[in-house]
C-alpha cells in the first residue's frame, strides 16, 4: 500500500466532524434550537443550556418543574411548562413568562408565527397571543395534540383526536375541520400553504390538501413519527430511515434521491427518532448544519 | 431498546364505581409514611387534599386505533401525560391513576399493551378495585361499569365493611367471586388496607402470574368441582351463598396432559380475535409437549402477549391452566376448543 497523498484542493477539503464539539449537558436533552450564533439544548426539566461555536456551556434556569414542548424562531425559544407557564428565552439569555394558565395545567404544545404571535395549549383550549394583541382562545372537543401556524396569514392548525382544525384567531366563529378518525399529536403545514400533515398515535402521517380537504395518506413506519420537517427546495435526498412524501394526493411514495418527478413541489422529509427522550446530546453546533 | 421490567415506572389503576372510597384510599397511599413518592393522574381536581406536585388532572379521552380491532381503545390522555412524566423521572417512584366512577378499565390497561413509548418506560403493575360492601350487589343489577371494574380487577378492596352485617358481607363477597373468583379481596372499612396490599403487585407480569395468586389453584378446583355438578346434577342449584352472574363470569380450564403447541396457539389466538370483544381478562400457564419450559400467558381483550418463561421445576406439576373473564362468555365453545389442544 501506497502513502495517502492527497491531492492540493481536496487538502482544502474539511471534514465536518472537524467542526463537531461535544458537549455534555449532563441532563436528558428534548430539543435543540439554534438562538443567534449559540446552540440552545432544552432539557426535559429545569434548563436551557446555551452552548457557543467554542463549547462553552451556560445552562439558564428557565422552569421549575417539566419542560413539555419548545419551539423556536432563531431570536427566542418559547417553551411550555408542566406548572402551566409559557416562557420565552430571548437571544440575550433573559427569560421571562409571557403567559400563565390560571389552572396552572400542563402547557402541552407551543408554535411559534413569524409575526411574532405565540400559540399554546393547555388541555382542549389552544391560546393565540399576537404581539401587543389580546389572549384570544379555541375550544377543540379533545386534548390538542399540536399547533402550527399557516406560513400565510393569520391561521391556526390545531391537531386532536379524530383530525385537525384549523382557526383564524382574528375571525370570530371562524373554524373549519379536517376530519380522520385517530388521535393526531403532531402538525405541520407545507412552505407553499398547500398542505397540511398531521402526524399520528400509530405509525402514520395524514395530510389534507388545503383547497379541497382530499386525504393523503401514509403508512408504514416502524416506530410513531416524531417529528416532520419540509425541505426547502424539494431536491433533497432521503436518508437513514426516512422517507419522502412528494405533496399529491393520493400518491404516497416512498421517495429516491434522484427521483426526477415533481422537483417544484415540496417534499416532506419524515424523521423518525425512535430513542425520543433518555438520548444525552442531539444536534450539533456546526454553523453548515443550519442550512 | 428496551428497558428491564424492573426498571420502568409502575403504573396502579384505582378504579370503583362512585362513592365507593377510591379518593379515600389515594390519600391514604398519598398520606401513609412509606417514603415514596407517587405521581397521581386523577380526573377531578381538588378532591385530593395533599400538597403533591405531581398531581396532574387527566380527561379520559379514549379513543379506537386505526388497527381494525374494534375493542382497541386506548387512551390517549394517558400516553400523553405518562410521556410528560417521563422528562421527570427520578423525582417519583411510581404513578397511580385513577378512573372515573363511570369508567371502563379496559382503555387503560390496553394503553399499556399497544403503546410503544408507553411500554419502554412505564409497567402496568394491578388494576385495583374499591368496591362499597354495603352498595355492590345494586350497583352490579343497575351498573355495568360496576361489574367491569370488579371483573377487571386484580385487587378488590371490599370497603365499608361496618356499614353492613356479617351476612350482607357474605353475600356482597359471594357476587364478587361469581364474577371475579382470582382478584386478591381486602375487605376495608375507611379503605385501611396496607400499601403493599395495593401496589407494587406486579399482576401483569408475566413472571408472577403464579406467584401473585396463591388462590389460583384453589379457586380453579372449586369452580371444576361445579362444573361436575353442573353436568351431574340440577343446573343452577350452587347452594345458599354461590352465586352466578348472568351477564359476567369466569371459565378455568386445565389439563394434566400437555397440549400440542400447533394447536394451542391458533386456538387461542383465534379465540381472542373472535371473542376477544367479551373477554376481558385472560391468563394461563401452558405446559406443552416435548418443551421443559413453562409458557405463561395473558390479555386483555384482544391484546394477548405470552412468552416461555423458565423451565419446570422437578418438584412441579406439570399442567396447563387457563382462566377466562368475560361478559356472556361462549363457555362450550372455549371448552370445545381447548380439548381439541389436548393430543388424544
Amino acid at each position: 500500500m501506497t502513502d495517502f497523498n492527497p491531492l492540493k484542493e481536496q487538502e482544502s477539503i474539511v471534514s465536518v466532524t472537524d467542526r463537531v464539539v461535544g458537549v455534555s449537558i449532563g441532563a436528558a436533552v428534548s430539543s435543540v434550537h439554534f438562538l443567534g450564533d449559540k446552540a440552545a439544548f432544552v432539557g426535559a426539566e429545569e434548563k436551557v443550556t446555551l452552548v457557543d461555536q467554542g463549547g462553552t456551556m451556560s445552562p439558564v434556569d428557565v422552569a421549575f418543574g417539566g419542560i413539555l414542548c419548545a419551539t423556536s424562531d432563531g431570536k427566542r425559544v418559547v417553551m411550555g411548562s408542566d406548572d402551566g407557564k409559557v416562557l420565552v428565552l430571548d437571544r440575550d439569555s433573559t427569560v421571562s413568562t409571557f403567559a400563565t394558565d390560571a389552572k396552572r395545567r400542563w402547557i402541552d404544545n407551543v408554535a411559534l408565527h413569524p409575526d411574532g404571535a405565540v400559540a399554546w395549549s393547555a388541555g382542549k383550549t389552544a391560546f393565540v397571543q399576537a404581539p401587543k394583541g389580546e389572549v384570544k382562545s379555541f375550544d377543540v372537543p379533545t386534548t390538542v395534540g399540536g399547533l402550527a401556524f399557516a406560513p400565510k396569514g393569520m391561521r391556526l392548525g390545531i391537531a386532536h383526536y379524530n383530525g385537525v382544525t384549523l382557526w383564524f384567531p382574528n375571525m370570530a366563529g371562524s373554524a373549519e375541520v379536517l376530519e380522520w378518525q385517530g388521535s393526531h399529536l403532531g402538525v405541520t403545514f407545507s412552505p407553499d400553504n398547500k398542505f397540511i400533515v398531521t402526524a399520528m398515535h400509530e405509525p402514520a402521517l395524514h395530510g389534507w390538501r388545503l383547497a379541497d380537504g382530499k386525504h393523503m395518506r401514509m403508512t408504514g413506519y416502524p416506530a410513531r413519527v416524531r417529528s416532520i420537517a419540509w425541505t426547502a427546495g424539494g431536491r433533497h435526498g432521503s436518508d437513514g430511515p426516512s422517507r419522502r412524501w412528494r405533496g399529491d394526493p393520493g400518491s404516497c411514495q416512498q421517495g429516491r434521491a434522484g427521483d426526477g418527478t415533481g422537483l417544484e413541489r415540496p417534499w416532506l422529509t419524515a424523521g423518525l427518532c425512535r430513542c425520543g427522550r433518555g438520548c444525552r446530546i442531539a444536534g450539533g453546533i456546526a454553523p453548515s448544519l443550519r442550512a | 431498546m428496551t428497558t428491564p421490567a424492573s426498571a420502568k415506572i409502575p403504573v396502579t389503576v384505582l378504579t370503583g364505581y362512585l362513592g365507593a372510597g377510591k379518593t379515600t384510599l389515594l390519600n391514604r397511599i398519598l398520606t401513609e409514611n412509606h417514603g415514596k413518592k407517587y405521581a397521581v393522574i386523577v380526573n377531578e381536581f381538588g378532591e385530593i387534599g395533599i400538597d403533591n406536585d405531581l398531581i396532574i388532572g387527566a380527561d379520559e379521552e379514549v379513543f379506537e386505533m386505526n388497527n381494525g380491532c374494534v375493542c382497541c381503545t386506548v387512551r390517549g390522555d394517558l400516553v400523553r401525560i405518562l410521556e410528560g412524566l417521563m422528562k421527570r423521572k427520578g423525582k417519583f417512584d411510581a404513578i397511580i391513576v385513577e378512573t372515573t366512577g363511570l369508567a371502563d378499565p379496559a382503555p387503560v390497561a390496553q394503553t399499556f399493551f399497544v403503546d410503544e413509548d408507553v411500554q419502554a418506560h412505564a409497567r402496568l403493575d394491578a388494576v385495583v378495585t374499591v368496591a362499597d360492601a354495603k352498595w355492590l350487589s345494586d350497583r352490579l343489577k343497575d351498573a355495568p361499569e360496576a361489574k367491569n371494574q370488579i371483573a377487571f380487577a386484580d385487587v378488590i378492596v371490599l370497603n365499608k365493611t361496618d356499614l353492613v352485617t356479617a351476612p350482607e358481607l357474605a353475600e356482597v363477597e359471594a357476587r364478587i367471586r361469581a364474577i371475579n373468583p382470582y382478584a386478591k379481596l381486602h375487605r376495608t372499612t375507611r379503605a385501611q388496607v396496607k400499601i403493599e396490599d395495593v401496589l407494587d403487585r406486579g399482576a401483569f407480569d408475566l413472571d408472577r402470574i403464579l406467584e401473585i395468586e396463591p388462590a389460583f389453584l384453589e379457586a380453579d378446583d372449586h369452580d371444576h368441582d361445579h362444573g361436575h355438578d353442573h353436568h351431574h346434577h340440577h343446573g343452577h342449584d350452587h347452594g345458599l351463598k354461590h352465586y352466578h352472574d348472568e351477564e359476567m363470569q369466569s371459565l378455568s380450564l386445565r389439563s394434566e396432559k400437555p397440549l400440542d403447541p400447533s394447536t394451542f396457539m391458533p386456538w387461542l389466538q383465534d379465540l381472542m380475535a373472535k371473542e376477544g370483544g367479551k373477554i376481558l381478562r385472560s391468563k394461563g400457564i401452558i405446559s406443552f409437549a416435548g418443551d421443559d419450559e413453562r409458557y405463561v400467558f395473558q390479555g386483555v381483550h384482544m391484546m394477548l402477549e405470552g412468552d416461555h418463561q423458565r423451565p419446570w421445576k422437578d418438584d412441579e406439576k406439570r399442567e396447563s391452566r387457563l382462566v377466562f373473564i368475560g361478559r356472556e362468555l361462549p363457555e362450550q365453545l372455549i371448552r370445545d376448543g381447548f380439548e381439541r389442544c389436548i393430543p388424544a
